[in-house]
């Protein structure tokens, strides 16, 4: 071994101390410091949409009808106790910000359980366009790490993710999250259970105006969107894809999505953007959030619009709980 | 490519083993090795540039040798003039076509003319700035016979292109670094232990410190208008901050990355916040560039000889330069004629100083005298900073007025808490480290190696913890 070899060795070396010293540095880091100078682990319980006790009933929960996936606008947007006036069993399965990479670790871990008969998935292009990072940490925060959740890190290859998921297996490990529930109310945020987060917040007053930019899916995430899509259907589930309205502002052409929708002819898809009558002032509660007011007035539609094309699955009697 | 990509943390050890291994002890092939290396990293952009660089590296190499085979001056001087006029020209058309265009539009308008063109579609190819003057300064040095021109074409290309300091310096003359490719590189353990160290910090001081103050300047320089004077204060410090760490993080990385491969590359950054004044700030800063014009416009023009108009001018001149090299519009000259209009007092009174060169040397505390004047001089580097930043002039004018209100007395908002902790911490250990060429050069040598490692380590796990994440690209490569 030449000089050159004993200066790699030195640097194996000096890496492998690096990869010791960095999982306590973190952990240490993010124990000790204020929150406001911690950005690159973000490890929240409950995260910022009741993620924790949603997963929690999921994992209680029996067969359903209906089963909702996406961000934000899936869980604050799809209302399974109207579903439930229409004879229809349904489960919220949405996070904030979740975008397919996370989709499909949700789906393998409940899809089985739930045994649904339609997955509706809210898709929207600015999700499809972002790296998945907020999400990702969102679930590694709020489930048990597994080679899932590792796999999916490898795939959004960011610092953030990886710090989290180490911060996390060491927090795990040491059983400091066994138990953990959260409460169900959160600030203006109710958890009505069904996975659903309700917000009867007043009227909106759109000040700011939203930047006007389209995004372009990542190959990652229509990657994933195609797998998820493959494994529904060699199960014999009934998929629609549904963009969920947001206020005139917040609306992006979604121009690159629409070419790959295009390409896809038999998938089902429902745009509901500037439909239902809905007003951004009056249904809304920022750009991209409906009230309940907003909430009941959107289902109704989106129910209306899957009757009248056939797509709902056959109602039931539900017995009372 | 980027030296904070994932892409180059696979390319550089992967040369490194080529270089090294596969090179074996032969001259040609560690140079085929570095050529070939240095012209994907720089393709990694757009490989379309490499026409470029190629084509300057032909006519300098062509020029060279022409110079050497001919004893008449006049067509020495022929010659000099084509390396000129070609590398020259092709920055001109890049980098400064749009300008003059504008310029010359917006003449014709204030004179009362009509006159419309079109803005040309050009993209400015990464580095042009810098691997033009490298390529002159072989021309020049050539022409002033300072050096032979090189006749191995290979080392010319390798040197003309070495990827380390390819894109953001620093500018290497060809008298210094151009006979190291003619030579067998020995591997030196302690060189590379020196170089690794080296690039650490300029890791650190890229990514904690440079790309955690680009979000907040871009936060108060994008919307200066409603900040309060005590924010756009701080939001100077912080692009001061943001470009020391920028630059001389990605000189630190160069510098560090060339040892590995057994090449000595110049100083770039001597601590420049710790000047003294504004003349020492410059010696400090961008060494490489400065030297440059010192020894390619400023003494040509005659330097400090002869009258103090003519020494006026010739300050005046190099720094116009100066400011136009940043950047193809006119508030980059104004920052230059401000930089001069520092310095001219200096030149007027003529006096030299008798300080020693590194402040407090030999002292962990400076005097408050020199507190004062270190302090002086960052805060006019700052200011004038703002001026480089700003988009347009009316846009810096606005600032710096903003900065002057009672909202002064303030406390200033920023987001990043974290931030003036990580710049207090980085300023404090390259004061305590001032007197070597590098924060890290020296840095726990006294310490057995698990207590020096556990430093160098904290330092890597410092920079996994705070690092931004959202990627800033080098603010220089813009220049």
């Amino acid at each position: 071994m030449g000089t050159q070899g004993r200066f790699l060795l030195r640097v194996v070396l000096f890496l492998a101390l690096l990869g010791i010293a960095y999982p306590v540095v973190l952990v240490v880091g993010k124990t000790v410091l204020p929150g406001s100078f911690v950005h690159n682990v973000q490890y929240r319980i409950g995260g910022y949409g009741h993620l924790l006790t949603r997963l929690q009933d999921a994992a209680a929960k029996g067969k359903v009808d209906v089963l909702f996936t996406g961000s934000s606008l899936a869980y604050r947007g799809f209302d399974p106790r109207i579903w439930e006036q229409q004879g229809l069993r349904a489960f919220n399965l949405g996070s904030s910000g979740q975008t397919p990479l996370q989709t499909e670790i949700l789906l393998n871990d409940h899809l089985a359980r739930l045994d649904p008969d339609l997955v509706i998935m809210e898709v929207d292009p600015l999700y499809l366009g972002g790296d998945g990072v907020e999400s990702s940490m969102d679930l590694i925060a709020n489930r048990p790490i597994d080679l899932a959740t590792v796999r999916m890190a490898a795939r959004i290859a960011s610092l953030k993710t990886f710090n989290t998921l180490l911060y996390g297996m060491v927090r795990q490990c040491s059983g400091r999250d066994d138990g953990l529930m959260q409460a169900p109310i959160s600030g203006d945020d109710i958890y009505v259970g069904d996975g659903f987060v309700e917000r009867r917040a007043g009227r909106f007053a759109p000040t700011a105006a939203l930047p006007q930019w389209d995004p372009v899916p990542l190959q990652k995430q229509l990657d994933a969107l195609e797998r998820i899509l493959a494994t529904l259907q060699r199960q014999g589930r009934t998929v629609i894809l549904v963009r969920a309205p947001v206020t005139t502002a917040a609306r992006t052409s979604g121009m690159e999505f629409s070419t790959w929708l295009s390409s896809r002819p038999a998938l089902r898809w429902i745009d509901m953007t500037g439909k239902a009558g809905l007003m951004d002032s009056v249904h809304y509660y920022d750009h991209h959030h409906l009230n309940q007011t907003g909430v009941e007035r959107f289902n109704h539609t989106l129910l209306d619009t899957l009757r009248t094309r056939g797509w709902l699955p056959p109602g039931r009697t539900i017995s009372a709980p | 490519m980027l030296f904070n990509s994932i892409d180059f943390a696979v390319f550089l050890p992967l040369v490194f083993l080529l270089y090294w291994w596969v090179g074996g002890r032969s001259i040609r092939r560690r140079n085929i090795i570095l050529l070939l290396s240095s012209y994907i990293f720089y393709g990694w952009w757009d490989p379309r540039f490499l026409l470029l660089i190629a084509f300057s590296t032909v006519v300098d190499f062509a020029v060279g040798l022409a110079m050497e085979g001919t004893l008449v001056q006049r067509h020495r001087k022929y010659l000099l003039w084509t390396s000129l006029v070609v590398n020259i020209g092709l920055l001109g058309y890049f980098k400064y076509a749009n300008f003059l265009l504008d310029s010359f539009v917006g003449a014709f308008t204030f004179f009362g003319g009509e006159f419309h063109a079109d803005r040309l579609d050009i993209i400015l190819p990464v580095g042009i700035s810098f691997y033009t003057f490298q390529t002159l300064s072989y021309s020049i040095d050539v022409y002033h016979r300072r050096m032979r021109p090189i006749s191995d074409p290979i080392a010319f290309a390798a040197y003309v292109s070495f990827f380390p300091q390819l894109v953001a310096g620093p500018i290497e003359r060809a008298i210094n670094l151009l006979p190291q490719f003619q030579e067998l590189r020995k591997f030196d353990t302690a060189r590379a232990v020196d170089g690794s160290r080296q690039m650490l910090w300029g890791f650190f001081k890229k990514l904690v410190i440079a790309d955690n103050c680009a979000e907040e300047v871009e936060r108060i320089f994008g919307a200066h208008m409603e900040m309060s004077g005590a924010t756009l204060l701080l939001g100077t410090v912080f692009f001061s901050m943001q470009a020391y760490g920028d630059f001389s993080g990605y000189s630190d990385i160069a510098i560090g990355c060339a040892r590995l491969f057994g090449f000595n590359l110049q100083r770039n950054f001597a601590y420049p916040f710790f000047a003294r004044d504004i003349a020492e700030f410059w010696r400090r800063w961008h060494i490489s560039l400065t030297t440059w014009f010192r020894d390619y416009v400023y003494i040509p023009m005659g330097g400090s000889r002869g009258t103090k108009a003519m020494q006026v001018r010739n300050i005046s001149v190099v720094f116009l330069i100066s400011g136009l090299w940043h950047g193809a519009a006119w508030h980059f000259v104004i920052y230059g004629a401000l930089n001069a209009l520092y310095f001219i007092p200096g030149v007027l009174r003529g006096t030299r100083s008798k300080r020693s060169p590194i402040v407090a040397q030999g002292r962990l505390r400076p005097s408050l005298v020199e507190v004062v004047q270190m302090g002086r001089t960052f805060l006019l580097a700052s200011l004038t900073f703002t001026v480089l930043r700003a988009e347009e002039m009316r846009h810096a004018t606005e600032y710096l007025i903003g900065i002057f209100d009672t909202s002064l007395f303030q406390w200033p908002d920023y987001h990043h808490a974290e931030l003036p902790w990580l710049i207090t911490a980085c300023m404090a250990l390259e004061w305590v480290r001032r007197e070597d060429e590098h924060t890290l050069q020296r840095l726990g040598n006294a310490l057995p190696r698990i207590w020096r490692w556990s430093i160098f380590a904290l330092i890597a796990c410092t920079i996994g913890f705070f690092m931004n994440t959202n990627g800033t690209p080098f603010f220089y490569f813009q220049f």
